[in-house]
């Protein structure tokens, strides 16, 4: 009886026992899985195609970083002949414009490019499972937006490549703490590149050509773009094998590639020119159809200059004759912090300085076109285009101002004469709507026409020989570029292809015109290392670099005589946390400096 | 299901199976009396079941007589009356009863029934010389009549390995405290605080400030639990006796048990206390005269020029009418900002109960101002207790406290401000009067003017350029302000208020299943159900008044935030303890617990708002905004079995499993074991000849595993956030993107630690010692955010497991009881000391790079360095050598003699040669010669050659060249000591002398090296701050002997005169007077003839923080440490010296 009591009384507890081991294993799991109130976890996301685009849109958001677009301008142009420094402020900054290059450098921290390029492995990686979730969205839906991803990935790669030859490679996409923390080495320049070019040349064809809108044309990835990056990477790869170890290793290579960079610049040069003639109405000029046509836009020449093609690629955006740009809208999003910090703009009433203004190539305008004391000549609206010359009495701090990307229109009043500097007299060029500093909507041109035409000609400077009547299309093309800013050139100051006999002196006519073309475009500095790739010696180059440098110059000369010179060192930061990176051998420190 | 109904349903299981119905009825009858008094009057007679619960009853009339309808026969009738014993006896068939009562006056004969004191250790209850587990037990009785903001100040210096260390003396800034050294490097380093058995979360910490949980002015957590209300905390050392807390307890375990209604006439007590306090007096700083003179010198050494010339503020100038009255003054900040602090607590308790219930009902205020100026704290709490005894069998008890704080803080640190500021800067304006050629005092509060954009004589109206950092600019992060500003006015002005809001209802039932007492087998459940509900806000609110920004700048700001936060913890206990042969005890009790928390939280600042406005709600610039909720779970099982052989013979087991939210799958269940044993030596036969002398000799070893969990959830997801969208011209992709890497590899970290515990008892307990050696090793050490190759795509993982820590020590704690006996007086000592050891044993190389930056060649700036070998908390830097007392061209040691002849027998070369220090900035090689160029002339000393190459000069700071390079880099900077105390502990004496009693506690820290940063910034003489007297004996010329460096202020040119040095590392050791009281308690007997009804009355003074002895040259020497850097003085608030007053009633 007693026995029966304590049974009863041990039912409960021992049912509660039961039931709690059995349902336990399953729904402690569950009670223990507690999602994020505030956030969206990645079981929740990745369900259809808007989650997918609005991860790609990411991709294209961690171009307009800071750390992204700074870092385009201080690796591709801040170490050139075109700048001087403005302020001394920022202390790296002078130490990379010094050639004092430190592995301790935060401008050598390349994480945010490798956020890009995770963004854009991510895509590639969970694209194929959406095909499945999303009934609406199918394999041809899928194919342009991996070329986008690829074309992007590739683009992030490309200015890490160019900026420190080599660089960890990775392309998986990575989203847990797994092997996280392994070091990753890096990878030979020309493995990357060919992985890459082999990579768009797969895709190129499923690029995008049209998104719908003129915005979106220029500032996502067109099939135009990836031919354009194309272009730029073969043009690289070229002339970085020209170089007779390379050339050993890689016969014939370069000069394939040359080839294959003219074939893509002609795809875009012919698909921009097919599109410039069906809105003939709509953009009213397109050069001379007199002359071979090419899709840009000519200023107009009426008494007043109008300069269009800068208003229409610098000012108004979004231009036919650009091929890829980075989108800043300066007020919901984005601010251009890469121009606001570098060039400067509008604050209140007055026109901020940036860090960097133009070097002495700049100063001053030469007679005649493509004469070497000056980059530009007294007719060329480039001039005007990126220096703002300020003619007024306190002028010294103030000149010399790069102007490109803040001004949104060009007048120049006197097309003969564009940097006229009578004192008295009111300024010759008129700059409207100056972008001010906190709205700073500039977009961040990547390509555009004149550098399809400009990398065309310098493959075919660099591929035929001395007399080979091919090197007149290459004059041609840079003429053409050079021409289409000189309104008011007069016919005897216009330049005559006999006086540019040699292959050599049509390459180096190229690369001044580049030099013209892109000031503060972010293009110089890559453009000096591919001439000290063909030489296989930084000698020329450091010639071209010796307007920047009026002090201590021998010294910097010394610096900069290896090839390796011309690559940034790698992140110290870095470098301690991923243990298998090594310095760039230009620019390892002694850490034991003794001074006896 | 949601957690919620499991729960209810549980429940109410739970309360069904204890109601049972029995339907037979009958009525009595009957009469109560007693052969003294006659008819007693209103007694309860009571029916009661075999389980002692309560069938029926009802209370006698005038004249003693009842009469009820009972239930069953079976039962048993009980009557009770106040002052006499309790009758009872068997119904049966009886329906009238005389009940005759005896008064329980009569003394009953002696009985011996050998018992032990019973503990609960480990969930389970057993007897007290069983205990295998190091902990310690500070009873608060003990500590009556002493005033205590928290219990962590109660336990300062009390208990053995236990390092408790003030945050700052800021009301309600709480204390650091350290368990036997540090063992975690992420988040939390406090010991767990557990209420009754319910953890203590610190809510308001936690969703604050995920990124800096230990900031200072946090709030102290532990003010939720009044003082008083506290009967014993128990301190948990050892990983057997925090094994039972698994995840939680690594830190230690601080157990606080709050007091109960106990059985007996209701009584009603009451304290009173009254306490004044004051701030010890700190650095002498320079007066008004002695600050100009100062300051134009610091000005006039870099460039040789006279830049202060045009420093109005300094001049004195009669004609600047402006300036002048309002800046030839001598105030004195510090003692502007500092007052005599008053509290006054009032404490009320109601407790008592019969045998079927018993409450406690306590209600508490206190209200304290701060010894700086516009800070108080008041608080209200209540705490509710009641035990209801439904029968033997079944016992309800709850636990309801509420507890409000309200803080007033001030908006920044006012007292480092008033060290900092112009002391020839009045406090109120002074107004010119051009009538009559004389000053007035306006009474408004003085504001510096907005400075001027660069240097040059200025315009009424504007501040100097050079003195820019004294006008008033704080910026929104309290902790990152510039600008000194007028502190008087700022703290009057400005301010932060944090109020708190706690409430912790608690319910348990207890029902014994099988057997009612030990001699049969016993299976007890005990079921809980504990809630903790908390909101808290904070306000701030810095007015334009004391800005001299322009009204479109960042002035009249305010901010609000709030959160709130509700914990749900349900917990079940089965205990079993079998009926074993004699000599043999086991017990074994297995444990869940459910956890579920849910939090939100908003925050919001302003700023532009219109005067006289503070909230910052209304339409004004937002400055910030945020929202945020959590969700959390936790759930655990623990098992301990405890064995004993004749009490001789003890071991332990404990497991404890704990899941957690914040590990994957894989990882998401720690396992926690220990397992401990005790040996009672002296219960051995061997032993008997010391028994006379030797009471208890125990050996208790003890081995155990604790951990600890990262402190952020949801870190397994991958997380998508809104990242706004990319395109322009109207066309627009909304971007999204994903935040972090999901954590699959994290592990739980663990402390495997082991115990040897010794005690010893002698002369009948009259010397008690206990003695405890252990080691502790920590592996799979979190740490946050840990920098990973870039390339994968993230900087960062939010956690990761990268190294181990060492901790090794010792703790002895010594008691006595009454000794020196003598008549009335009699004496009681206590003494406690440990010390421990802590070293880094291994960390990932690459993660230590990545903590370990490179050092910035810059001034003030300590490196932050974790190092294997070294121990956490170690402090790196240079070694200072005192002052060049030549300067290089004042050396002697030249090639051209001429050269050497300028400055006769003024240079180092003919000091040298008359013994005397001959100190100049010429490099020496490792014996000490001269290194001289190839001209034959001495190299100069450089600081840092080829990158700074700063030249040293005479007057400057003499840095150790330890590698004899010729200059001083970062490869001259060494390990300089660390922060960890290396010897910690604590004594009192106890004096009774009749109703006299004299009670001291001291307590005792050597060996911690503080960074003292505040003499730092008071020595320099690199800024415009105000500096100590010290400084009036700075190197001023060649040939001067000083210790202090030449005044050299940083904006007029560089110099290396404040670079981290062990000039500034102090040792911070003390003795200190942690409180002296004098009690006198009235006899009771005397008490009661005042006929007002009292019981006991009895008056207390104490003093705490009397004084402390150390050589820091500081303030006090008391200062924590974080994470991995050092502990620094940055003029923190000290402790205060405080004297309190106190009564103690009860009726």
């Amino acid at each position: 009886m007693k026995k029966l009591r304590i049974y009863k009384k041990l039912v409960l507890p021992g049912c509660l026992a039961l039931v709690g081991m059995l349902s336990s294993c399953s729904m402690f799991d569950d009670f223990l899985t507690v999602y994020p109130t505030n956030q969206i976890t990645s079981e929740q996301f990745w369900e259809d195609k808007n989650d997918l685009t609005s991860v790609v849109a990411s991709c294209y958001r961690q171009l307009t970083t800071d750390g992204v677009s700074q870092r385009m301008f201080v690796w591709g142009e801040l170490r050139s002949d075109n700048f001087l420094l403005k302020s001394e402020s920022d202390e790296d900054i002078k130490n990379i414009m010094n050639a004092n290059l430190l592995p301790t450098n935060g401008w050598y921290d390349w994480s945010s490019y490798y956020r890009g390029i995770g963004l854009c492995n991510l895509v590639l990686s969970k694209g194929p499972s959406i095909i499945g979730k999303d009934p609406s969205f199918t394999q041809s839906d899928w194919k342009p937006i991996a070329a986008e991803c690829k074309t992007l990935r590739a683009l992030y790669y490309f200015y890490l490549i160019r900026a420190f030859r080599d660089v960890p490679f990775n392309l998986k996409a990575s989203d847990t703490s797994e092997g996280a923390r392994n070091p990753m080495p890096q990878v030979p320049e020309q493995t990357t590149l060919t992985y890459l070019i082999n990579d768009l040349e797969g895709c190129k064809d499923d690029g995008m050509t049209n998104y719908g809108n003129d915005a979106f044309n220029a500032c996502r990835i067109t099939k135009n773009a990836i031919y354009s990056l194309l272009a730029d990477m073969y043009l690289w790869r070229a002339a970085k094998n020209t170089c007779p170890d390379s050339a050993a290793k890689y016969p014939g290579m370069a000069a394939s590639d040359y080839a294959k960079c003219i074939d893509c610049c002609d795809y875009v040069i012919k698909d921009k020119l097919y599109q410039f003639q069906k809105n003939k109405k709509r953009y009213y000029g397109y050069g001379d159809d007199s002359k071979t046509p090419l899709p840009m836009f000519t200023p107009s020449t009426m008494g007043r200059i109008e300069d269009n093609e800068y208003g229409d690629l610098f000012g108004s955006k979004g231009s036919l004759e650009s091929v890829f740009e980075i989108a800043y809208d300066g007020s919901n999003n984005s601010n251009n912090g890469l121009v606001t910090k570098f060039y400067g703009g509008m604050s209140g009433s007055t026109f901020k300085i940036g860090l960097v203004g133009g070097s002495a190539l700049f100063q001053d305008v030469d007679g005649k076109p493509d004469l070497q004391s000056h980059a530009y000549s007294k007719t060329d609206l480039r001039a005007a285009e990126s220096i703002r010359y300020v003619n007024n009495a306190d002028a010294a701090s103030n000149s010399f101002q790069v102007v490109k990307y803040i001004a949104q229109g060009i007048e120049v009043l006197d097309g003969t004469n564009v940097l006229k500097k009578d004192a008295g007299q009111p300024d010759n060029v008129n700059y409207s709507n100056i972008r001010t500093q906190s709205n700073m909507d500039a977009n961040w041109i990547v390509y555009r026409v004149s550098d399809l035409l400009l990398m065309k000609a310098e493959a075919i400077a660099c591929l035929y020989p001395d007399g080979d009547p091919k090197l007149k299309d290459a004059y041609d093309l840079t003429y053409a570029v050079l021409d289409r800013s000189n309104p008011a050139i007069l016919p005897t100051d216009k330049l005559k292809y006999s006086s540019y006999g040699s292959a050599k002196s049509i390459l180096d006519f190229v690369m001044r015109e580049r030099q013209r073309e892109f000031f503060g475009e972010g293009k110089r500095w890559f453009d000096l290392v591919r001439i000290a790739m063909r030489d296989n010696t930084t000698e020329n180059m450091l010639n071209l670099l010796s307007a920047k440098y009026t002090t201590n110059a021998s010294a910097i000369k010394a610096k900069l005589a290896t090839l390796n010179s011309l690559y940034s060192p790698v992140y110290k930061n870095e470098m301690k946390i991923n243990t298998a990176l090594v310095q760039n051998p230009a620019w390892v420190v002694d850490e034991t400096i003794v001074k006896n | 299901m949601s957690t919620m109904n499991k729960i209810k349903y549980l429940l109410l299981l739970i309360l069904c199976c204890s109601f049972t119905f029995t339907y037979a009825q009958k009525r009595i009858s009957g009469r109560v009396w007693s052969p003294q008094d006659g008819p007693a009057m209103m007694a309860n007679v009571l029916e009661v079941d075999a389980n002692n619960r309560i069938q029926a009853s009802t209370t006698t009339d005038m004249n003693g007589n009842f009469s009820m309808v009972i239930k069953n026969t079976n039962d048993m009738l009980k009557v009770a009356y106040i002052g006499y014993r309790p009758w009872e006896s068997k119904i049966g068939g009886t329906t009238i009863f005389k009940i005759q009562l005896e008064s329980n006056v009569k003394r009953l004969g002696p009985v011996t029934k050998k018992a032990y004191r019973k503990v609960k250790s480990n969930g389970l209850s057993i007897p007290e010389r069983e205990v295998s587990v190091a902990t310690q037990t500070l009873d608060m009785d003990e500590m009556k009549g002493l005033s205590f903001e928290s219990a962590d100040q109660a336990l300062q210096g009390q208990i053995a390995g236990l390092d408790v260390v003030a945050n700052s003396g800021n009301l309600g800034s709480g204390m650091s405290m350290r368990l036997r050294g540090v063992t975690s490097i992420s988040g939390n380093q406090d010991p767990l605080i557990v209420v009754d058995g319910h953890i203590l979360e610190n809510y308001s910490k936690t969703s604050v400030d995920l990124q800096d949980m230990d900031n200072t002015e946090q709030f102290a957590n532990l003010l939720n639990v009044n003082v008083e209300d506290i009967k014993s905390i128990e301190v948990k050392k050892d990983a057997s006796a925090c094994a039972i807390w698994g995840a939680r307890g690594s830190n230690g375990v601080i157990e606080i048990t709050t007091r109960r209604g106990v059985k007996g006439k209701t009584k009603i007590s009451g304290n009173y206390y009254f306490t004044g306090s004051w701030q010890p007096s700190g650095m002498k700083m320079l007066n008004g005269d002695g600050y100009t003179m100062m300051l134009k010198e610091a000005y006039f050494n870099p460039q040789q020029s006279d830049l202060t010339s045009n420093i109005v503020e300094l001049s004195y100038k009669r004609d600047r009418t402006a300036y002048y009255a309002n800046y030839n003054k001598n105030t004195d900040w510090v003692d502007a900002v500092t007052q005599l602090g008053q509290s006054h607590k009032y404490y009320v308790t109601i407790n008592g109960g019969g045998d079927q219930a018993q409450f406690r009902i306590s209600g508490g205020y206190d209200h304290e101002t701060g010894t700086i100026i516009k800070q108080s704290l008041d608080r209200f709490s209540t705490r509710m207790t009641l035990d209801y005894i439904v029968s033997d069998r079944i016992t309800f008890s709850s636990n309801f406290a509420l507890t409000y704080t309200k803080n007033n803080r001030n908006y920044t640190d006012i007292l480092a401000r008033a060290y900092a500021s112009m002391p020839n800067k009045s406090i109120t304006r002074w107004e010119y009067d051009p009538n009559t050629n004389s000053y007035y005092d306006t009474g408004e509060y003085f504001k510096m003017y907005p400075a001027a954009n660069g240097p040059g004589n200025v315009q009424d109206g504007q501040t100097s350029y050079y003195l820019r950092d004294q006008v008033d600019r704080v910026q929104w992060e309290v902790d990152h302000w510039v600008g000194y500003g007028n502190p008087v006015a700022i703290a009057n002005y400005s301010w932060s208020k944090v109020s708190d809001y706690t409430i912790t209802p608690q319910f348990q039932i207890n029902y014994k299943l099988l057997g009612k007492t030990a001699d049969k087998t016993m299976l007890d459940y005990q079921g809980e159900v504990y809630m903790n509900a908390t909101s808290s806000s904070s306000d701030a609110y810095y007015p334009a008044i004391l800005s001299s920004d322009t009204w479109t700048g960042n002035i009249n700001r305010s901010g609000n935030s709030n959160n709130r936060n509700l914990a749900f913890t349900t917990t079940h206990y089965l205990t079993f303890t079998p009926k074993l042969p004699k000599d043999h005890t086991f017990m074994i009790m297995g444990r869940a617990e459910l956890n579920t928390s849910t939090g939100n939280s908003q925050s919001l600042a302003t700023k532009n708002l219109v005067g006289g406005i503070t909230d910052p709600t209304v339409n004004a610039y937002l400055t910030g905004a945020s929202t945020s909720t959590s969700k959390d779970h936790s759930l655990n099982f623990s098992t301990s079995m405890h064995y004993s052989f004749k009490s001789k013979y003890a071991l332990d087991f404990t497991l404890r499993a704990d899941g957690s939210t914040s590990f994957g799958k894989d990882n998401r269940w720690g396992y926690f074991p220990s397992i401990s044993g005790r040996w009672n030596i002296s219960d051995e036969l061997f032993f008997q000849p010391l028994k006379k002398y030797v009471d208890l000799l125990s050996f208790a070893p003890g081995w155990g595993v604790t951990g600890n969990s990262p402190s952020t959830t949801s870190i397994i997801y991958n997380k998508y956030s809104n990242n706004s969208a990319y395109g322009f011209n109207g066309n627009y992709m909304s971007a999204i993107s994903p935040d972090n890497l999901r954590l699959t590899t994290v592990r739980w970290e663990k402390t495997k630690s082991w115990n040897l515990g010794f005690r010893l008892n002698l002369l009948q307990d009259l010397l008690m010692f206990d003695v405890n050696i252990y080691g502790k090793r920590t592996s799979d050490l979190l740490q946050r955010d840990v920098a990973i190759p870039t390339s994968v795509g993230y900087s960062k993982l939010d956690y990761d497991n990268v190294g181990s820590l060492k901790n090794n020590g010792w703790e002895l704690n010594m008691s006595t009881k009454d000794v020196f006996k003598t008549g009335k007086f009699s004496m009681k000592f206590r003494f406690n000391a440990s010390q421990n050891h802590n070293r880094i044993s291994s960390m990932d190389a690459s993660v230590l790079s990545g903590i370990n930056g490179d050092f910035d060649y810059k001034n003030e700036n300590y490196l932050s360095r974790v190092q294997i070998g070294n121990a956490l908390y170690s402090i790196y830097g240079f070694r200072y050598k005192g002052v060049y007392r030549y300067g290089y061209d004042h050396s002697g040691y030249f090639a051209d003699e001429t050269k050497n002849a300028l400055y006769g027998s003024n240079t180092a070369a003919a000091a040298a040669a008359r013994g005397e220090n001959a100190t100049c900035p010429i490099a020496r090689d490792a014996n000490g010669n001269i290194i001289f160029d190839a001209d034959g002339n001495p190299l100069r000393m450089y600081y840092n050659y080829g990158s700074t190459n700063y030249q040293f000069a005479g007057g400057d700071v003499i840095y150790e060249d330890i590698n004899h390079d010729g200059q001083i880099n970062e490869l001259d900077i060494v390990y300089l000591g660390n922060s960890n105390p290396k010897f910690n502990g604590g004594f009192g004496v106890d004096f009774k002398y009749g109703n006299w009693t004299l009670k001291t506690s001291f307590n005792i820290r050597t060996g911690a090296k503080v960074v003292d940063r505040a003499r730092m910034h008071a020595e320099d003489m690199r800024s415009n701050q105000n500096q100590s007297r010290a400084v009036n004996w700075r190197w001023r010329k060649n040939g001067d002997i000083t210790e202090i460096p030449r005044a050299m202020n940083e904006q007029a040119g560089t110099s290396f005169n404040a670079l981290a040095s062990d000039r500034y590392v102090e040792n911070s050791d003390f003795v200190r007077l942690q409180y002296l009281q004098l009690t006198y308690n009235f006899n009771p007997s005397f008490v009661k003839r005042w006929g007002l009804g009292l019981r006991n009355l009895s008056f207390a003074c104490s003093a705490n923080n009397l004084f402390c002895l150390t050589k820091y040259k500081g303030v006090d020497p008391e200062h924590a440490a974080y994470k991995y850097s050092p502990a620094f003085d940055d003029s923190q608030t000290p402790v205060s010296r405080s004297v309190t007053f106190s009564v103690n009633f009860s009726f």
